[in-house]
């Protein structure tokens, strides 16, 4: 370890709280629950390669991010679980034991700033692999 | 042991590492896989009683193979359709995927690592992540040791700096275009203005064009750089609003062939980037696609 940090703007343990709760009010389809945990300024950015349609690409702003993630979730229900990504706290999506989304997060000031969202299969056939 | 076994002992201690590297500097798994396949496949075709230092020598290998594809990779994230990310990883449960170790790792690191140059991307991730003496990552980068620490220094920067929020979308077009007119006018001042203080020139010219091949970095010089070739670059141009990943664009056309995009990367600081697109080859699936 160098003990250098870059471009970590929150502590491990506000990010697992973040995504903890993200987890809880996404499960409840509590949209103002979910609009609380974001950062005025929280943009959510999803990569569907080609399979999201345009204008869903890019959420910004808390209440219309809510509302998305709530909408998602009643049309295509999904087990949701609080997984290491790329290091870091973050939340996988199943559907019928397959994993169909991935979001990383990213938190400021105990706010959640981005949310990142995975969906294009091609970028998560390694999640779907036989033993995993 | 025979000496394929002894290679092979050799390379599977250092994969989890060469995967690490390849995956930071291309944000994919697939293309990571293949480059480690690569460098194996390398490594076969080897002197390998010549090599001094194993492990350095792959890193070596994988690194430049990773810069190279980093090149062509970047074009291809912008004619993506929709935003680009990074394939994620799943470092709870897959150790090998854990990339060896967790440093610049995050989506918010990975990002911005896309935006850096192969070299600076290279420089960063081997230093940050990996802890590699100058030395060695400037033998890797193709670069002097004080060049090498100013790569990483500035890659640094970018990153280290509060990850500055883009422009909202209608503040990116207005950037944008005051940038075409000041830009066509050759108005230095006027282009200062519009810049953020680090902004940086990125030109891709696929070595066809009379294009910068090394970054213009600083409001003052990128300023310059643009008035120098206000005249002849604009004239007779057709410009053409465009969607470039997911952000509006410009595709400059003359008798209806194109030759160039230009996209900006804004934030409430005004351009951070120019990435002006000219490779031909490059051109041709954006061109197909304008009609967005």
């Amino acid at each position: 370890m160098t003990g250098r940090r870059c471009a970590r703007t929150s502590t491990p343990r506000q990010n697992r709280v973040a995504v903890h709760d993200l987890r809880v009010a996404s499960e409840s389809g509590d949209a103002r629950a979910i609009a609380a945990l974001l950062d005025p300024s929280a943009e959510m950015v999803t990569d569907g390669g080609g399979r999201v349609a345009a204008d869903a690409r890019l959420v910004r702003g808390p209440a219309a991010i809510a509302a998305r993630i709530c909408d998602v979730l009643e049309q295509q229900p999904a087990q949701i679980s609080e997984r290491e990504v790329n290091g870091v706290p973050g939340l996988v999506l199943t559907r019928q034991g397959r994993v169909a989304a991935v979001v990383c997060v990213s938190v400021r000031r105990r706010r959640i700033t981005d949310l990142w969202v995975v969906l294009n299969p091609d970028k998560l056939r390694h999640w779907n692999r036989p033993g995993q | 042991m025979d000496e394929l076994e002894q290679a092979m002992e050799t390379f599977t201690a250092v994969r989890p590492r060469l995967f690490g590297i390849a995956y930071r500097m291309l944000g994919s798994v697939s293309e990571a896989e293949d480059i480690v396949q690569d460098t194996w496949l390398r490594w076969q075709g080897t002197d390998r009683d010549a090599v001094l230092n194993p492990p350095a020598f792959l890193a070596t290998i994988t690194t430049r193979l990773s810069m190279n594809l980093a090149q062509s990779a970047h074009s291809r994230h912008e004619t993506y359709i929709g935003p680009w990310l990074p394939d994620p990883i799943d470092t709870g449960a897959d150790p090998e995927l854990g990339a060896e170790r967790g440093e610049a790792l995050e989506y918010a690191v990975l990002l911005l690592l896309e935006k850096l140059t192969p070299a600076e991307r290279a420089a960063y991730v081997l230093r940050e992540a990996f802890d590699y003496p100058y030395p060695l990552i400037a033998d890797i980068v193709q670069s002097t040791e004080p060049a090498t620490r100013k790569l990483v220094s500035r890659a640094r920067k970018h990153l280290a700096a509060e990850r500055r929020r883009p422009a909202p979308a209608p503040e990116h077009r207005r950037l944008l275009s005051a940038f075409l007119t000041a830009a066509q006018s050759g108005d230095v001042v006027s282009l200062e203005k519009l810049f953020a203080a680090d902004v940086v020139s990125y030109s891709d010219g696929g070595g066809v064009k009379l294009a910068a091949r090394i970054p213009v970095i600083g409001r003052e010089r990128v300023a310059k750089f643009v008035a120098a070739f206000s005249s002849h670059f604009w004239t007779d141009a057709d410009l053409r609003w465009v969607e470039a990943n997911g952000h509006p664009a410009v595709e400059l056309s003359r008798d209806s062939v194109t030759y160039a995009i230009l996209s900006v990367i804004t934030s409430d600081d005004g351009i951070e980037q120019l990435l002006w697109s000219m490779n031909p080859a490059k051109l041709r699936p954006m061109t197909s696609q304008s009609a967005l």
